[in-house]
C-alpha cells in the first residue's frame, strides 16, 4: 500500500458514495454500476435525474429501468472505488496534519488500513484506534483536497519544516540491517531484493557488483542505491552527507569504525548506514527530505513507498524477532553490572556517613539534606547511564533490542538496560520516592534511611524480576506517568482551544501583511521576511547553501570552463544585482549568499596557492587591460542601454569573464591542476545552476497570500505542548534557582499572568569579576535583620522593657553589605505594620534597642513577644522582593558573569549600582511591559517561549512565536490568550459567543444592538458561508448557478456561425 | 609502475594492522597498509570471508579504470569502464582480473586534505571503503566521480 493510500473496507465503500455526473464518456460505466445496485460493491445507491425530481434509491425493481433511462446530466451516487479522494482523520485533531487526503483503495474485511509511515502525523497506532473517513462530494472539493491536503503535500510539518512522514519502526530496522557493511548478495538474491522494491512494473539497471572476484557480489548498500535511483537515466539524484545516530566524532568522518557517517553521491551510498536520523521522521538530514526539496514531493513519496515495500518483503524473509535469549545478560555483563551497583551503593553509604558527621560540603543554595539528596540522585542516575553504556558494549551485535536501540527504530539504550541489566532509580515528581510511612518509604526499611534501596532504587532488571519493595516503587512511579498523561491532556487541550480561537482569523494578505478579520495589521510582513516555515530547507533558513552546492557539484554537467576565484565573486555580484534577487529576497539573505560564494572563492584561491598555482584571487592585470582596451574599442553602439552604473564596470566584468583560467593554467603541472580540480572545481554552468537553484528555492518558500498563518501558528505551538511532561522544573545553573518550565510556564506566559510561580530577573554586570559581583549581590538581595543579628534578647530592667538586638558586624563585612547602624535603625523604624517609629535607639557600636509602647500596659509582655517574632523578618537592606539571588557563570566558556535575582524586582535591579540596566530583564512579561515597554514585553514573550521549546528539544520555528508575540502585544498592552484577552482582540460577538460565556456575549449584544460583520472564520462557519482564508480568500465576481448545465454555444468557426452569434459571444 | 594507460596506480603493500579500532563486523575487516616503494598509506575494507588477510601479509594492489589488458585484440566491451564486469563474468576472455585474486569495483568520491603535499583519495566499493593517502603525484590519475577497479594479489 502506498503512503498516500487508505484501505477502505468494502462495506464502508458501499455506504459512502460520490455523486458523479453522467457524461458521454462515463455513461456506460455508470450504467453498469446502476445495474449492480447498492448491495454489490462496485455499484451505486441513488440516481438523481438531470431535470430535478426525487432522488431514486436503486432497489432491485427499478435498477434495470433506471439504468436504461440514464441520460447525460443525471447524477449517479456511486460507491467509492479505488483512487477516489477521501479525507482521513484521527482525533484529537491537534494540527493540520490530523486530517489528510488519501487515495481510497477498497479492500475486504472490516478495518481501515494505511501505510505505517503515515502514523506519525495522525499520532496513530494499531491498538484499537478509531479514525474517520470523509468523501468530498464535488470535483472542486476533490481537487482542493488532493492538492492541499494530500499526504504527499504534507510530508513535512508546518511547525518547522521537518519531515513528519518518514520510515518508522520495521522500515528503519530493515534499512539499517540492509546497509550494514558486511551484507552481500549474489546476483540472484540481489535481483530478488531489487524486485521487491517495485511492483514488477519498473525498468531497472543492474549496477556493477562491488566485488567482482572471486565471486560476483553486490552489497546491501547497492540495493538502496537501486531503490533510490532504479535507472541510470533517472533524474533522481540524492546527495547527502550527514551523521547518523551511531556516529561518534572521529578525525575523518568517513572512516568512522561503526560506519556512522552517511555519504550519498548521486543516489549511490558511498559509506555509512541508514538509520532513524537519515530515513526516519523529524530530521532535516533525511534522505526523503533531500529528495523532497531537490526533486519534489512525488519523488520523495515514491522513495518511501519503495522502502516500505522492500522492508516488508525483506524482513519477512530475513526475520527479526526478540526472545528471552536477547535479554539474558551474559556472565561478564552481570559481573560488571554488579560491580557498578556495589560501587554506587558504597559511594552512597559514604555520602550518608559524611552527612551524619556533618562533613558534607553543602552545594550553593542548598541545606545539608538537599545536598545529600542531590548528590545521591546524581550518583544513582549515573548508574543507569553507565549500565546502559555497558549493555551497548557487552551485548552481541545480533541482539534484537540492541539493534533497535542503535538504529532508532524502537526503544532506547535505557530501555535495553532496564530489560537486561538494571531498572534504575524511580523518580516520583522530580525526586526519589517520598516517605509514605513515618520517616520511611516502606516499613521494610529502618527509619530515616537514606540508602538507595530504601528510596526507590531498583537494582534488578525486568529479566531477573523485581523484589516486592522494588515492585511497589516501580508501580508508584508508573502510576505517576499515567496520572500525568491524564492531567496534561485536559490542560493542553484547553490551551490549544484558546490559542486557536485567538489566532484563527489571522492570515497573510496580498500585500504580504498579516491581518485579522477586521483588517487590523498584526505584522507588516509575516515573520519579518515572508517565509513559510513549512517550506524552509534549513533550520529557519530557506536555502541550505552547502547542501545545494554539493548537489550541484555532483549533478551538474562536468563540461564548461573553470572559473578563477575573482571570476566567482564577479559572477556572484552580478547575479545578486539582478531584479529576481533584489526584488524577491531580503538583503540579509543576499548577504549570506554572497558570503557563501566569497568563502567558496577564497577556498579555491587558498587551494590554488597551496598547490603552487597562481591564485587569481584578484583580477589579473592582463584581463583588466583587456577590459580597458575592450571598453574603449567598443563604440557606443547600444545607445539605448542606459544604466545607472557607468558602462566600464559591466564591460570590465564581461572581459573578465571571457578571460580563461584554463588558458592561463596551461603551463602549470598537470598533477596540481588535477588535484585542485578534484577538490574544488567551479565552472560557469555550475555557478549559474547554483544561483538559479537558490533563488528558485527561496521564491518557493515565500508564504502564499491567504495562508492561514494564525491557525497554523496556534497549532504549531499547541501541538508540541501536548507532548511535554506536565510537571517539570528546570535547574538554571544553581540547584536553588528553580525556574518553572514546561506546560505550566507556557500557560503563565500565554495567559499573561500577573503572578508567576518563579519570577527571575537576569542582570548583566558592569564589572565582570566575582568580588564585585558579590558586592552587587549584597546590594540587591534582601537582608533580614535576623540574618545579621548575633542575638535578639528581651531585656527587663527596672526602668524599661525592651528588645536588644546585637548586630554581627563581622557578618556584615563578610557579606560585603553596605550597611551602617543608622541605616539599620532606619529600616527597623520604617518596617511596615510594626509601627516602631522612634522607638528604636542605637546603643554602642553594634546594639539596637527596640522599645514597645502598647496602648494597654498590661499587654506589654505579649507585645514584646510579638515584636520579638517579627523583628528577625524585617528587611534591613536590599530589595524586599529579591528573596534570593545567585551569581551565574555563562556556559559558553566566555566566563561572563551574570546575576539572577528571584522575585519581582526588575526596576530595583535595573537601577542598582553595578548592574548594567540595558541588559537586564525579567522573565515576568508584565514587569517588562511596565518598566521597559511593549516591544520589550513582546521580545521577552518570544524569547521565553522559544527557550522552553528548545529545552524540550522541540523544533518550533521562530515565526510562529513571533506571531504569538505580535498578537499578544499589537493592541499596545499585553493581552493574554484568555477569554478576557480574546474579547479585547476581537469584536465579533458570534466569535466570542462560540468561545466562552456564550449567553453573556449574546445578551450584551442584544442589549447594545451590536453589529457583526461576519468576516471571521467562526462567524462564517456559523453562518454557513465560505471562510476568508486560503482558497476562500478570493471570490468569483460572476454569478453562476452550478446546477444549470452550461448552454452549448456555437463556436466562432462553426459553419452556421453568423454575425449575430459572434455578437452574442 | 605499470605503463598501461588504464592502470591508475599499482604498488605493493604490507599489512601493518588489521581492525585497529576493534573488530566491528564479522565478515569485514579494515586493514592498515603501508606501501613498499612509494610513501603511501592505505586503509581498506576487505571481505575477509572471501579473501582472508592477516597482519604481516604482503600484497600487490592495482587500481585501474578498466579490466582491459591493454592489447588490441581484447573485446571492445572491456574498454568501457562500467560494462567490464559483464564481459568478465560472461566471457572467458583474458582480462586483467585473471592475474589477481580479489577484485572490487567502486567509485572515487572524495579528495581530502591530509597534511601538506599529501592527499587522501576516498574510494567506495559498494560501501567498502578505501582511503589511499600519499603524495599528490602518485594520485593524480584519479578523478572524483570516476569508477575504478581494485585488484589485489598476495605475494
Amino acid at each position: 500500500m502506498r503512503i498516500d493510500e487508505v484501505a477502505v473496507p468494502e462495506r464502508v465503500a458501499r455506504v459512502l458514495t460520490y455523486p458523479e455526473r453522467v457524461t458521454e464518456h462515463n455513461i456506460e460505466r455508470l450504467r453498469a454500476l446502476v445495474q449492480r445496485g447498492p448491495d454489490t460493491h462496485p455499484g451505486a445507491n441513488y440516481v438523481q435525474a438531470a431535470g430535478g425530481g426525487p432522488k431514486r434509491f436503486l432497489i432491485r425493481a427499478v435498477r434495470e429501468q433506471t439504468a436504461r433511462g440514464l441520460r447525460v446530466g443525471d447524477v449517479v451516487e456511486r460507491h467509492l472505488h479505488d483512487g477516489d479522494v477521501v479525507l482521513f482523520n484521527r482525533q484529537p485533531s491537534l494540527h493540520r496534519l490530523s486530517i489528510m487526503a488519501h487515495s481510497a483503495r477498497v479492500m475486504p474485511w472490516r478495518t481501515f488500513r494505511f501505510n505505517e509511515c503515515v502514523c506519525a502525523p495522525y499520532n496513530a497506532d494499531f491498538d484499537g484506534d478509531e479514525m474517520n473517513l470523509h468523501v468530498p462530494q464535488t470535483e472542486e472539493a476533490r481537487v482542493e483536497a488532493r492538492e492541499l491536503l494530500g499526504v504527499t503535500r504534507n510530508l513535512v510539518t508546518p511547525r518547522n519544516g521537518e519531515p513528519i512522514i518518514g520510515a518508522t519502526q520495521d522500515f528503519v530496522t530493515t534499512a539499517f540491517l540492509l546497509t550494514q557493511k558486511e551484507r552481500f548478495y549474489d546476483r540472484a538474491a540481489f535481483v530478488q531484493l531489487v524486485a521487491a522494491c517495485f511492483d514488477a512494473d519498473a525498468h531497472v539497471d543492474l549496477p556493477p557488483p562491488c566485488i567482482v572476484k572471486p565471486r560476483c557480489l553486490w552489497s546491501g548498500k547497492q540495493v538502496v542505491g537501486v531503490l533510490l535511483r532504479p535507472r541510470r537515466t533517472d533524474p533522481l539524484c540524492v546527495n547527502i552527507e550527514a551523521p547518523t545516530k551511531s556516529y561518534r566524532r572521529v578525525p575523518v568522518p568517513d572512516l568512522c569504525p561503526r560506519d556512522g557517517f552517511l555519504v550519498i553521491r548521486n543516489s549511490e551510498i558511498m559509506c555509512g548506514i541508514l538509520d532513524k536520523a537519515v530515513v526516519g521522521d523529524g530530521k532535516k538530514t533525511s534522505v526523503f527530505f533531500a529528495a523532497l526539496h531537490d526533486h519534489g514531493p512525488t519523488a520523495a513519496a515514491a522513495l518511501m513507498n519503495r522502502l516500505a515495500k522492500l522492508s516488508a518483503r525483506w524482513s519477512a524473509n530475513h526475520g527479526f524477532s526478540i526472545g528471552l535469549s536477547d535479554v539474558t545478560p551474559g556472565a561478564r555483563l552481570c559481573a560488571r553490572k554488579d560491580d557498578l551497583i556495589a560501587d554506587a551503593y558504597a559511594r552512597c553509604d559514604e555520602l550518608i556517613a559524611q552527612s551524619r558527621r556533618g562533613a558534607l560540603e553543602t552545594l550553593p543554595g542548598c541545606d545539608a539534606a538537599e545536598t545529600l539528596e542531590n548528590t545521591i540522585s546524581g550518583v544513582l542516575s549515573q548508574v543507569r547511564d553507565s549500565a546502559g553504556a555497558l549493555c551497548m558494549e557487552e551485548l552481541g551485535r545480533y541482539n534484537a533490542p540492541l539493534i533497535m536501540a542503535t538504529c532508532g527504530s524502537k526503544g532506547s539504550t535505557s530501555n535495553v538496560c532496564q530489560m537486561v541489566a538494571c531498572v534504575g532509580q524511580q523518580i516520583i515528581s522530580g525526586c526519589r520516592v517520598r516517605d509514605g510511612f513515618t520517616d520511611r518509604s516502606l516499613p521494610h526499611f529502618p527509619k530515616r534511611s537514606r540508602s538507595p534501596e530504601a528510596k526507590g532504587f531498583v537494582a534488578s532488571s525486568f529479566f531477573t524480576g523485581l523484589s516486592p519493595t522494588e515492585f511497589i516503587f516501580h508501580a508508584a512511579s508508573g502510576r505517576e506517568g499515567l496520572v500525568d498523561a491524564a492531567v496534561k491532556t485536559a490542560e493542553t487541550g484547553y490551551m490549544q482551544r484558546r490559542l486557536v480561537k485567538a489566532f484563527e482569523d489571522l492570515r497573510v494578505h496580498y500585500d504580504s501583511s498579516v491581518r485579522n478579520s477586521a483588517g487590523t495589521v498584526v505584522q507588516f510582513e509575516y515573520g519579518g521576511d515572508s517565509l513559510d516555515p513549512y517550506c524552509l530547507e534549513g533550520d529557519a533558513r530557506p536555502v541550505l547553501f552547502v547542501h545545494n552546492w554539493r548537489h550541484i557539484c555532483n549533478t551538474a554537467d562536468p563540461g564548461g570552463n573553470r572559473l578563477a576565484p575573482f571570476q566567482i565573486t564577479r559572477v556572484a555580484a552580478a547575479a545578486l544585482a539582478e531584479p529576481r534577487f533584489v526584488r524577491w529576497t531580503t538583503a540579509h539573505w543576499r548577504a549570506e549568499l554572497s558570503e557563501f560564494l566569497a568563502a567558496l572563492a577564497a577556498g579555491l584561491a587558498k587551494l590554488r596557492t597551496a598547490y603552487g598555482l597562481v591564485s587569481y584571487a584578484e583580477c589579473p592585470a592582463e584581463a583588466a587591460a583587456d577590459a580597458k582596451t575592450g571598453s574603449t574599442a567598443r563604440p557606443k553602439a547600444r545607445g539605448r542601454r542606459v544604466r545607472a552604473q557607468p558602462s566600464t564596470a559591466t564591460d570590465l566584468d564581461i572581459s573578465a569573464m571571457s578571460w580563461s583560467l584554463d588558458a592561463a593554467d596551461a603551463n602549470t603541472p598537470l598533477f596540481a591542476r588535477r588535484v585542485v580540480d578534484n577538490k574544488l572545481r567551479v565552472t560557469r554552468p555550475m555557478l549559474d545552476a547554483f544561483l538559479d537553484l537558490c533563488i528558485r528555492k527561496y521564491q518557493r518558500s515565500r508564504v502564499d497570500p491567504g495562508t492561514a498563518v494564525g491557525a497554523i501558528g496556534a497549532q504549531s505551538i499547541g501541538e508540541p505542548t501536548t507532548q511535554m511532561t506536565l510537571k517539570a522544573f528546570h535547574f538554571a545553573g544553581v540547584a536553588s534557582m528553580n525556574v518553572s518550565m514546561g506546560v505550566p510556564r507556557i500557560k503563565e506566559i500565554i495567559n499573561a499572568a500577573k503572578k508567576i510561580s518563579t519570577p527571575v530577573v537576569s542582570c548583566a554586570l558592569l564589572n565582570n569579576n566575582v568580588s564585585s559581583a558579590r558586592i552587587v549581590k549584597g546590594r540587591i538581595e534582601r537582608t533580614l535583620l535576623g540574618e545579621i543579628a548575633r542575638c535578639i534578647e528581651e531585656v527587663y530592667s527596672a526602668t524599661a522593657c525592651y528588645l536588644s538586638v546585637e548586630i554581627d558586624m563581622e557578618v556584615i563585612n563578610l557579606l560585603q553589605l553596605e550597611l551602617s547602624m543608622a541605616a539599620i535603625r532606619e529600616a527597623i523604624a520604617n518596617a511596615p505594620k510594626l509601627k516602631i517609629g522612634s522607638n528604636v535607639h542605637i546603643r554602642g557600636t553594634n546594639c539596637l534597642d527596640v522599645f514597645v509602647s502598647p496602648k494597654d500596659p498590661s499587654q506589654l509582655y505579649y507585645a514584646l513577644q510579638t515584636l520579638k517574632r517579627a523583628l528577625p523578618l524585617i528587611v534591613v537592606h536590599g530589595v524586599p522582593e529579591a528573596h534570593r539571588s545567585a551569581i551565574l557563570q555563562s556556559e559558553d566558556g566566555s566566563g561572563q558573569l551574570s546575576l539572577s535575582v528571584e522575585g519581582y524586582s526588575l526596576r530595583e535591579a535595573m537601577t542598582t549600582d553595578g548592574i548594567d540596566g540595558r541588559h537586564t530583564f525579567s522573565n515576568h512579561i508584565m514587569d517588562n511591559l511596565r518598566f521597559l515597554g511593549i516591544e520589550a514585553a513582546r521580545t521577552m514573550t518570544i524569547r521565553e517561549l522559544s527557550s522552553i521549546f528548545d529545552k524540550y528539544g522541540i523544533g518550533l520555528d521562530i515565526r510562529h512565536l513571533m506571531l504569538l508575540g505580535d498578537l499578544m502585544s499589537y493592541k499596545g498592552e499585553i493581552l493574554g490568550i484568555t477569554r478576557y484577552g480574546i474579547a479585547k482582540m476581537n469584536d465579533s460577538v458570534m466569535m466570542l459567543a462560540s468561545f466562552e460565556k456564550t449567553t453573556d456575549h449574546l445578551f450584551d449584544a442584544a442589549v447594545f444592538g451590536k453589529r457583526d460583520m461576519v468576516h471571521g472564520v467562526s462567524e462564517r462557519i456559523i453562518m454557513g458561508q465560505q471562510m476568508p482564508v486560503g482558497t476562500g480568500v478570493f471570490k468569483l465576481l460572476m454569478d453562476y448557478d452550478r446546477d444549470v448545465p452550461p448552454t452549448p454555444r456555437k463556436l466562432l468557426f462553426d459553419e452556421s456561425s453568423s454575425r449575430k452569434a459572434v455578437a452574442t459571444i | 609502475m605499470d605503463k598501461r594507460e588504464n592502470i591508475l596506480f599499482s604498488d605493493t603493500f604490507a599489512v601493518k594492522d588489521m581492525d585497529k579500532g576493534g573488530k566491528k563486523f564479522d565478515r569485514i575487516s579494515r586493514l592498515d597498509g603501508r606501501s613498499q616503494t612509494h610513501d603511501m598509506s592505505l586503509i581498506l575494507d576487505v571481505n575477509t570471508e572471501l579473501y582472508p588477510v592477516e597482519a604481516g601479509d604482503k600484497f600487490k594492489l592495482t587500481l585501474s579504470s578498466s579490466l582491459s589488458l591493454g592489447d588490441s585484440k581484447e573485446p571492445a566491451a572491456f574498454r568501457k569502464g562500467e560494462a567490464n564486469w559483464r564481459a568478465y563474468v560472461n566471457g572467458d576472455e583474458r582480462s586483467l582480473a585473471d592475474d589477481y585474486d580479489y577484485v572490487m569495483f567502486g567509485r572515487v568520491y572524495r579528495y581530502d586534505n591530509a597534511s601538506g603535499s599529501k592527499v587522501s583519495a576516498f574510494v567506495s566499493f559498494g560501501g567498502l571503503l578505501m582511503c589511499l593517502e600519499g603524495d599528490i603525484r602518485h594520485l593524480q590519475n584519479f578523478i572524483v566521480g570516476d569508477t575504478i577497479y581494485l585488484l589485489m594479489r598476495k605475494i
